[in-house]
């Protein structure tokens, strides 16, 4: 949670910004995965298996050591398919810090007993970090370090629409494929609609209203997003009709460059 | 609430995925038959709605923000169904777009947000609301009341899920290999903060969202041929008599805490047989069974049972008890909705909208 | 020549609505570029609409290609996708026509919907993708694009087909001013191949541009005037009285005077 002190108007900018960040956040997933690094060569459909068996090992590894030098790969991979340090730190930074900013307590010894490492604090009895907390909590920092940068990699080097196509590979129905692909593109049309109303509340406030105003203000937003949606979401089911769409859905077309997989 | 990979075992994450199979697998099956053609365009463009509306900035008292989850309101604007097709898929686009991870806790984070919270925070909604005319002030108070049950019931499910790991996943040493807190500390700390301020945040949403759309456009909150709960089964009357039951259990629950505390049974509090409780009290939490179970492993003290007043403690068994009936409430909802294929009401939302020109 | 539209006495209300289209009766040849003109909430979007079998009348008829148009006839083969294939609507929200991931896949969807052979769409996706100038966004995400490269690809979409009627919604709708003249560039030219265009407009200055013919849609949502395109935009008192221009007031000095006034006509000032 993020404290604001100057008001609505921050509020609203900043809201504005969080939309205008995950459109910038999509185009350069978009941008990333064109580049010619190691991991963008591969196939989505062999990354995809490869990618998802790797996160479920590093689920079922537990020496501490393997988890580290797995994650070491990470980096190196990183490095060659020329991900950029910036866009990746956000996630793979802050979820290992909140990892272990939620596991320090199991550092101690009330919490993982074992023998003593360091002293906390002198109280009766003392409060110490114990070597078994820290290999626990050490072995959940890296796990969760871990997962995050493999599914990243598979994420930031891959087209979505192929990713989500070579879902088809892991038994994922068709529907949910096509459900999926269409989503993300409509996102990207919900998040310009709901960055416009919160940068018409910028241009339109000055001084911060009364807490239940602004809660109603954001219930408002919310409301008129979903009256578009519903109307969008008609109107694309009466385009679809008037090219001929009559409930059945065709396989996807792929046909000349950059064509792919199925 | 979302959980990231890593913090659950595979004996946590697989089964989860085993469940949400055959519920995806039936929502879909509902939704093919009520919207038809429309399935596509709705779904996607409602599941495109579900992941925006959770990033909206919803400022809370102390001039801070927080975010809703939203799929009680999506329950209550699309069905629940829908809402568990609709939040699956922001899960997944936030997982596989985003790279925000969880893609292993992706089955448990549906069964809590997908599945627990839109069905109980609408199973609550309609009771509130069933029958009102569409300018009733029920429906936004269903809705507020219902928001706030959904989100707690997930974080309920989040934190058994937590809880369990220290339980059913440790190397021969006995360390916890995944979340390292069990239940006395998932529990309190996930219901707590829910139950006292998320809780709220999602009241606040769901009620004004449906209380503008009532003033905006009535016609887009669902009119719906209402069927009774209990098809065949228990009337209004019972139904009351069962409920009254049930909450003097849990009320009285805490009993079962208080007296042994009195008569000094056991030397540190918490530190009761599951036999010894069930004598006092007849009922025995489900969490202190598992924790009882255990005792003699030294990994399952947790922090905090010293400190925390018995009466503290008390209240949040209560609470969490209430949660707890909550989700059973839930599950048996959906049991019936699979296993005994009640028909599915009609649900005039879905038709055709009156756009203008 | 015969009919190729019969538009009978139509009335329809949205539900829950007011009527928006009353008692509305004209034909429509082959061939012809009739303009739908009339101020928001006319009821000439609705109208196309109903054209193009996506909503149903609720009194009267509309005959096409010799049969009443009713939902059952065009859900049903043969007629159903002859049809969709011979009429192509380009709606005014190119967000809600273009739902696919890339280009070619837009223009591949109605095709394929139709059941044509894959190698046949594969040639007709590459004419139509030249034909408008758009063969180097065929790989883009329509969602991405410009405007304008919307508006083209939308259009792309639709004619990759070959209709002989094409149905446009506010076609110029928040184009900038080169992909305007772009788009009507391309609609002169469909019709000198053939094709039966009918737009729906409120901007009189494409009037003389896009059609021949023009049927004013009044606010009481009747048919308030149906001719050629050049005497109804002389008709100042027909379109002041269906809210298509305005009159102002403007003074010289110590003269006050006021006219009837379209930002897009040369018109007289006349002082009293």
């Amino acid at each position: 949670m993020r404290s604001f002190r100057r008001g609505a108007p921050n509020l609203a900018r900043r809201a504005a910004s969080a939309f205008a960040g995950l459109l910038a956040d999509m185009l350069s997933n978009e941008k990333t995965a064109s580049r010619r690094g190691v991991l963008q060569r591969i196939d989505a459909r062999a990354k995809v298996i490869i990618m998802l068996a790797l996160i479920v090992i590093a689920t079922l590894v537990r020496s501490v050591a393997a988890l580290a030098a797995l994650y070491a790969a990470c980096v190196v991979l990183a490095a060659l398919s020329k991900l950029p340090i910036g866009r990746l730190a956000r996630v793979w930074l802050a979820v290992p810090l909140f990892s272990a900013a939620i596991v320090l307590p199991a550092t101690l010894s009330i919490v993982t007993p074992g023998s003593p490492v360091f002293v906390v604090h002198r109280t009766n009895p003392a409060l110490v970090v114990t070597d078994s907390g820290l290999i626990v909590a050490g072995r959940f920092v890296l796990r969760a370090a871990v997962c995050v940068s493999l599914a990243l990699l598979l994420t930031a080097t891959t087209r979505s629409d192929r990713l989500f196509r070579a879902l088809r590979l892991l038994g994922v129905p068709r529907v949910f494929v096509m459900l999926l692909s269409m989503m993300e593109r409509y996102l990207w049309v919900l998040a310009r609609a709901a960055q416009e109303i919160h940068l018409a509340k910028v241009s339109r406030s000055i001084a911060p209203g009364r807490l239940r105003d602004e809660q109603a203000w954001v219930a408002a937003g919310m409301g008129s997003l979903f009256r578009r949606t519903r109307a969008l979401g008609h109107e694309v089911y009466l385009a679809m009709i008037s090219r001929g769409y009559t409930g059945e859905l065709s396989p996807p077309y792929q046909g000349g460059a950059g064509g792919g997989s199925p | 609430m979302h959980i990231p990979d890593g913090y659950l075992s595979p004996q946590t994450y697989a089964p989860a995925y085993g469940v949400m199979i055959p519920l995806w697998w039936r929502a879909s099956a509902v939704l093919r038959k009520t919207l038809r053609n429309r399935q596509v365009p709705i779904l996607a463009l409602g599941a495109a709605f579900s992941f925006v509306i959770m990033m909206f900035n919803v400022p809370i008292p102390g001039g801070s923000t927080g975010h809703a989850v939203g799929a009680v309101l999506v329950a209550i604007l699309l069905g629940p169904w829908a809402a568990v097709i609709a939040v699956t898929l922001a899960l997944v686009v936030q997982a596989l777009v985003f790279g925000d991870g969880g893609i292993t806790a992706i089955g448990a984070n549906c069964l809590n947000m997908a599945v627990l919270m839109p069905f109980a925070g609408w199973g609550v909604y309609r009771l509130i609301a069933r029958g009102a005319p569409a300018d009733s002030r029920r429906h936004w108070i269903g809705a507020a009341v219902g928001g706030y049950v959904g989100i707690n019931v997930a974080a309920l499910g989040a934190a058994v899920m937590f809880g369990i790991q220290p339980l059913i996943a440790h190397d021969p040493a006995g360390r916890a290999l995944y979340c390292p807190f069990g239940l006395k500390a998932a529990i309190p700390a996930m219901c707590g903060t829910h139950l006292l301020l998320f809780g709220f945040v999602e009241a606040v949403v769901t009620g004004l969202v449906v209380a503008y759309l009532q003033k905006v456009e009535p016609s887009l909150l669902p009119a719906r041929k209402l069927s009774p709960p209990y098809q065949g089964g228990a009337g209004e009357g019972s139904g009351r008599r069962i409920a009254v039951i049930v909450a003097a259990m849990i009320v009285l629950s805490p009993i079962g805490l208080y007296l042994p505390a009195r008569f000094g049974a056991g030397s540190a509090w918490g530190e009761w047989s599951a036999d010894q409780l069930a004598k006092l009290a007849g009922y025995v939490p489900a969490g202190l069974r598992h924790w009882a179970w255990n005792a003699p492993m030294p990994d399952y003290s947790l922090p905090g049972r010293e400190s925390a007043p018995l009466g503290t403690q008390s209240v949040l068994y209560v609470l969490a008890g209430l949660a707890g009936v909550a989700l059973v409430v839930t599950l048996a909802y959906v049991m019936r909705r699979l296993i005994w294929r009640t028909p599915v009401e009609t649900d005039s939302s879905m038709d055709a909208s009156a756009d203008d020109t | 020549m015969s009919a190729l539209y019969s538009i009978e006495n139509v009335t329809f209300a949205y539900p829950g609505h007011e009527p928006c289209l009353c008692d509305i009766c004209f034909d429509i040849h082959p061939g012809e570029r009739l303009a739908l003109i009339g101020a928001n909430g006319s009821g000439k979007s609705t109208l196309l609409h109903l054209l193009d079998g996506l909503y149903f009348p609720d009194s009267g008829s509309i005959r096409v290609m010799g049969e009443k148009l009713t939902e059952d006839l065009v859900e049903t083969p043969p007629f159903g996708p002859r049809f969709r294939k011979e009429v192509g609507f380009v709606f005014q929200n190119s967000d809600a026509q273009l739902f696919c991931a890339t280009v070619a896949e837009e223009l591949a969807f109605a095709p394929l919907q139709l059941g044509w052979p894959r190698d046949e769409i594969g040639r007709r996706i590459a004419d139509t993708l030249d034909m408008l100038e758009i063969a180097h966004l065929r790989d883009r995400t329509p969602q991405a694009l410009s405007s304008g490269e919307k508006k083209r690809v939308a259009l792309a979409s639709v004619l990759v087909v070959g209709p002989s009627v094409l149905l446009l919604d506010e076609p110029t709708a928040g184009l900038d001013p080169r992909s305007q003249s772009i788009l009507l560039e391309i609609l002169l030219s469909l019709h000198e191949a053939g094709m039966t265009i009918i737009a729906a407009t409120h901007e009189l200055a494409l009037l003389d541009h896009i059609a021949d013919r023009a049927i004013v849609l009044g606010e009481d949502h009747r048919v308030a005037a149906d001719g050629p395109v050049y005497d109804m935009l002389h008709d100042t008192d027909l379109l002041l009285s269906v809210n298509l221009i305005h009159a102002h007031s403007h003074s010289h000095g110590a003269l006050v005077h006021s006219h009837p006034h379209d930002h897009s006509l040369a018109h007289e000032h006349r002082h009293s």
